[in-house]
Order: C-alpha cells, then sequence, then structure tokens
C-alpha cells in the first residue's frame, strides 16, 4: 500500500468514526425535543377530552348499547370490541369518566406514563365501538398516543416534572446507600429506573420513527391529491367548501370560494405542501415556513371544515418536528412582542405554574401519605 | 463534536436499542407500504402478511386526509310503516332526511346518516344491472333470500364482496331506520324503508349561476325492509336522541 492510500484510508476511518461518535451520541446523548413532546402531549390529551365531551350526551347511541345498529361493522372490525360491546348506559358512563380522568392526568403530566396507556386503551376501546363513525381524527390520536408512550413526554409542563425535581428516587448505576427509597417509590416518584444511555436510546429512536409517520402522513395524503382531476385542476378546494357538512361557518367558505384565484392559491398551495413537505423541512429557511403554514392548514381544517379532531391531532404531530433550540428560538420571539403583550403571556404561564403547584400540594400530600405509611409498614 | 458529557452506554444497551431501532425501521416500511398504491412492493410481502400486522392498532389511510374533496352531497332518508293505534291500518310516515333531522347536537354521530349514504353507495357502485333492481325490490318476510337472490346474480369477485358489503350496510341502515322511526312515530312499527339522495355541487366554473340548495337530488330507493327489535335502553337511547 502507498503512503498516499494508506492516509486515503485512514482518513476514511477517521470519518467513519467521527461519523459513527457523532450518531451515538444524537442517539444516546440525551433526549430530544422534550418540550414539543410535551406540547403533543398536551394537545392529544386535549383533543381525546374533546371527543369525549362532544359525545358525551349521545354517547349511548354512538358508542354504547344503542349503537346496536353499526353491529355488523363492529363484527368485521378487528379491535377486541366484543367485551365491551353494547355495554349498558351505567359501564359505559363510568368507563367514560376513567378515560376522561386519565386523558386529563395525561394532559397535566401526573403520572404520565400510565396515564397515557390508560387513555390509549380507554379511547380505542371506547371509538372503536363504531367503526362508521370513526375517521382521520381517531387514527392519528391513537397512533400519537402509541408513540408518546414510548417517548419522554413529561420533562416539561408536567407534575411529573415537579415531583422528580422535590421528591426522592433511586440513581440509577449509585451505589446503594441507608437513604435509599425502595424502586416502586422510585417510579411512583417520577423517575427513571432504567440507564439514561438506554431510555435516551428508546425516546430518540421512537421520535425518527413518529416524525417518519407524520411525513408519511404529508407524502401520501399529496400523492393521492395529484392523481385526483379536482385537485390538478386547481379547483378541490372549492368542492371542499361547498360540502353542507363542512359549512359551519359559511360566510368564511363563499368569501373563498367566491375568488377564482384564492380557490386556485388555496388547492395548489394544499397540493405543493403535502406533497414536498419532507424535502421543505430539510431547508432551514424554508422550515418554519412550511410549518406555518402547515399549522394554518389544519387550523382552516379544524374551524371551517369542523373537523376540530383531525385539525388539532395533526397540529400535535407537527410539533414534533420542532426542535428544542428552535422552541428556544420561537420562545425568545416573545421579546419582539409589544411589552403588555408579553408580559399578559409570561403572567398566564406563571398562572399555569402556580396552579401546577397549588394542585401538587394538596394532590400529593394525600397520595404520599399513604405511601409513606406504606414504606414505614414495610419497616423502610 | 459529540458531548463529552454523553452517558456511555454499555456495549448491551447498544445492541437492545440497535434491536429495537431495527424493530422500528421493520415498521415503519410495513406501514409505508400499507398507505402506498397497490404495487411490486407490497406484494412482496403480501397483502394478507401486511393487514395481519397494520390492522387494527397501526391502521391507516390518507387517501381522503382533510382537506378533501367530493363532487356530491349523499344523504339517507329513512321512514317507515306503522300501524295506526286506533285502526290498525298501515300508514307510511313521511322520509325524514337524517341530515337535517341529526344537526341538533355536537356529537359524531351526526354523521350517521351521511356514513351509512357512503357506505350503501360504495357497495351498489360495485353492482351489476341485475344485483341494483335487487336492492329496490322489498324483503320483509325472509331476508335471506335478499342475500341469496343478490348472490345468485353476482358474476365476478368484485360483485360477490359488494354483496357481503352491502348486506352490512343494509342491516346497519334498516336497524337505524326501525329504532329512530320507532322513537318519532306512535303505533306499531311495521317495516322500514330508506333510500339514498344524492345531488352534485354546482360545477366551479358555474358557481355563481346555481346553489346547492337549487339542485334536485336523485333519489335512489330501496325497497322495504323488516324492523328490527332492539332492547328497551337500546330503545330509550335513541328515544333521547330522536327528542334532542
Amino acid at each position: 500500500m502507498t503512503g498516499r492510500t494508506s492516509s486515503v484510508v485512514g482518513a476514511r476511518r477517521r470519518d467513519n468514526h467521527l461519523w459513527r461518535r457523532r450518531a451515538e451520541a444524537w442517539i444516546f446523548g440525551s433526549k430530544h425535543s422534550l418540550r414539543a413532546i410535551a406540547i403533543c402531549r398536551i394537545l392529544i390529551a386535549l383533543c381525546v377530552i374533546g371527543v369525549l365531551i362532544a359525545n358525551f350526551w349521545h354517547r349511548s347511541i354512538a358508542f354504547g348499547v344503542g349503537a346496536v345498529w353499526a353491529e355488523p361493522a363492529r363484527a368485521v372490525s378487528r379491535f377486541p370490541t366484543e367485551w365491551f360491546s353494547g355495554v349498558a348506559g351505567g359501564t359505559l358512563t363510568i368507563a367514560y369518566a376513567l378515560v376522561a380522568a386519565a386523558a386529563v392526568a395525561f394532559g397535566l403530566g401526573w403520572h404520565t406514563r400510565l396515564a397515557g396507556a390508560i387513555t390509549l386503551a380507554g379511547y380505542v376501546i371506547i371509538v372503536s365501538q363504531n367503526p362508521l363513525l370513526s375517521g382521520n381524527g381517531d387514527d392519528l390520536v391513537r397512533l400519537a398516543l402509541i408513540w408518546l408512550l414510548f417517548l419522554h413526554s413529561s420533562a416539561h409542563l408536567s407534575f411529573d416534572e415537579q415531583r422528580r425535581a422535590t421528591l426522592p428516587g433511586l440513581v440509577v448505576g449509585a451505589a446503594p446507600t441507608d437513604n435509599d427509597v425502595s424502586v416502586w417509590r422510585t417510579i411512583w416518584n417520577s423517575h427513571p429506573i432504567l440507564s439514561p444511555a438506554f431510555t435516551n436510546g428508546i425516546h430518540n429512536l421512537a421520535l425518527v420513527a413518529v416524525i417518519f409517520q407524520t411525513i408519511l402522513i404529508y407524502l401520501n395524503a399529496g400523492m393521492f391529491k395529484v392523481q385526483s382531476e379536482l385537485w390538478s385542476s386547481g379547483t378541490a378546494l372549492y368542492y371542499a367548501l361547498e360540502d353542507p357538512a363542512n359549512r359551519v361557518i359559511p360566510w368564511i367558505n363563499d368569501f373563498i370560494t367566491s375568488s377564482s384565484i384564492l380557490v386556485a392559491i388555496g388547492t395548489y398551495a394544499i397540493v405543493i405542501l403535502q406533497v414536498f413537505f419532507a424535502p421543505l423541512l430539510l431547508n432551514k429557511v424554508a422550515k418554519p415556513v412550511v410549518l406555518t403554514l402547515a399549522v394554518a392548514m389544519k387550523l382552516m381544517v379544524a374551524v371551517v371544515l369542523a373537523d376540530p379532531l383531525a385539525g388539532f391531532a395533526m397540529i400535535a404531530l407537527l410539533a414534533l418536528l420542532v426542535t428544542d433550540d428552535e422552541f428556544e428560538r420561537l420562545v425568545s420571539l416573545l421579546d419582539l412582542l409589544p411589552a403588555p403583550v408579553e408580559e399578559w403571556l409570561v403572567n398566564r404561564y406563571y398562572d399555569i405554574l402556580d396552579g401546577i403547584d397549588w394542585a401538587r400540594e394538596r394532590g400529593d400530600d394525600l397520595w404520599f401519605w399513604s405511601l409513606d405509611q406504606f414504606d414505614r409498614v414495610r419497616g423502610r | 463534536m459529540p458531548d463529552d458529557r454523553t452517558p456511555k452506554p454499555l456495549r448491551a444497551e447498544k445492541l437492545s436499542v440497535l434491536v429495537i431501532g431495527l424493530v422500528l425501521v421493520t415498521h415503519s416500511i410495513f406501514v409505508a407500504l400499507w398507505v402506498a398504491p397497490e404495487g411490486i412492493a407490497r406484494s412482496l410481502i403480501g397483502e394478507s402478511s401486511l393487514e395481519a400486522y397494520i390492522d387494527p392498532y397501526f391502521q391507516q389511510s390518507w387517501q381522503q386526509f382533510e382537506p378533501a374533496a367530493k363532487s356530491e352531497d349523499i344523504r339517507l332518508s329513512i321512514r317507515a310503516k306503522v300501524a295506526d293505534a286506533q285502526t290498525g291500518e298501515p300508514q307510511t310516515t313521511p322520509w325524514i332526511d337524517l341530515y337535517q333531522a341529526e344537526h341538533s347536537s355536537t356529537g359524531r354521530i351526526d354523521r350517521a346518516g351521511g356514513a351509512l349514504a357512503q357506505e350503501l353507495t360504495e357497495a351498489i357502485d360495485r353492482f351489476n344491472d341485475e344485483q341494483r333492481e335487487i336492492v329496490t325490490k322489498s324483503f320483509t318476510e325472509d331476508t335471506g333470500k335478499l342475500a341469496e337472490q343478490l348472490r345468485n346474480a353476482s358474476t365476478t369477485d368484485a360483485e360477490r364482496d359488494a354483496v357481503l358489503r352491502y348486506l352490512r350496510a343494509d342491516e346497519m341502515a334498516s336497524t337505524f331506520a326501525s329504532l329512530y322511526t320507532r322513537a318519532r312515530f306512535d303505533g306499531k312499527l311495521l317495516e322500514v324503508q330508506y333510500r339514498v339522495g344524492a345531488r352534485e355541487f354546482p360545477a366551479f366554473d358555474k358557481r355563481d349561476e346555481a346553489e346547492l340548495n337549487d339542485v334536485t337530488p336523485t333519489f335512489l330507493e330501496f325497497g322495504w325492509r323488516s324492523d328490527y327489535f332492539a332492547t328497551a335502553s337500546a330503545q330509550a337511547a335513541f328515544d333521547r336522541y330522536a327528542a334532542s
């Protein structure tokens, strides 16, 4: 081997080694997008609560004993619907209340993972009782809840964050001491029981997978729209807004459809956004623009097209594309707001934190009293 | 550059995360193939294997991802034959457009009429002329005959699959119509009937000349079907809904 060849091979090895170290550092080093994931968690919890509230009055005919008319659709569904099928009103109401409570706990970040698992199971069980009335919004909520189980979603804006900061837990890998608490107490106090490197790896890989899922949704929807004559002719937005089911605020629909230019721009913007969503995200300048447009489009779906579940669930998934650094920059934009507006927003944020503290003190006093008793009885 | 404070993963941890990563990659490929149009890549894995993995928990379809555009408004209307409480004579109730009747609540039950109309339309779209003729006939004594006649009239696999889909939609529409009309009208329910009304949206270039409300719907009227008896609690739920 000549000196020149060996130096090239050596440089390649060094490059590979560097890339490998960088990849390992990204995967195992720390958990990414924690703020965005917390926002996603809160939005998804609100979606679940919204569905439960919106359907509460007619829950029996939609999901309970009155949903007997949907039995043929349930029979071909692969969801485990049999044991909950046609439950009496009281049982459905209890299940409803349990899922709603779990969703509230999930949104507040109170024992987040457990609350998330109960919310997921409960939501699937209730909604799958009527496959005929399910839509894209339910798919988005279900998929988001599945992925959130693998993500560390309670690092911010949560009771768990506060509990971790104030209550003790075992330190993974540390030598045992007399002051150690039990494993169960560690879990209850929301401390990790697996090594940081391992949990970082799971979290970051799950984050990549859910972002891939989000991109896939846009790409898939965009490709189908491209094949449709209504979309390629630039008039599809008119037909979407003309649908009586989508005319909640008719004057907005009429305002848009009255202008050919608005309809054409809107239609093509939607197709371009969906088809080129992924490549545009790779550009630092285009990314905030494309995310803003995507959120605006979903707000339109939520408000104008009367599908708040699909709209807000998608916004929750879009939030995952904002990194922690980008989130910090977004927050720093608050400085550009007029002082009274900024002050009002900051005060509301502190109101929320005060509320969490207030509720935590009262809630934890009760819960932890019983755990203290338990530990004392066990002689710890 | 990599952070020096990075926790050093053990070899076992690296391997575990690698295995989980491979599982996630496989999962993502399966999902991508599931939502993709049918093709060589999809057939390599096999439709049934793919479905077994995806359905139900990862089930998804983004073909109608909002905003979705359709070219017509389809609605379900129902009516019933009710025995007069005094004379016992059968009387036919007026048609009830479920879309107009339902829009009093915020829940998804308001979509029931539209969803049922969609199911019926998609099923009969695949029917041949003879099958379309059969569904307009009345089957009130023996509903098994409806299934038998539709199957006998099938000439392709697609038509046979459509029969199953139609029979499910027929049962759902008939049950919904029975419970709803029993809640709305006095007297003993004898038979129910449903129809699908379709109105094409005014074409984009003619939107200033006509409104959707000016368009006369075309109705596909299905035959009479036997009524469905539900439990008292199911009927009570419909009574509350119809009264709201």
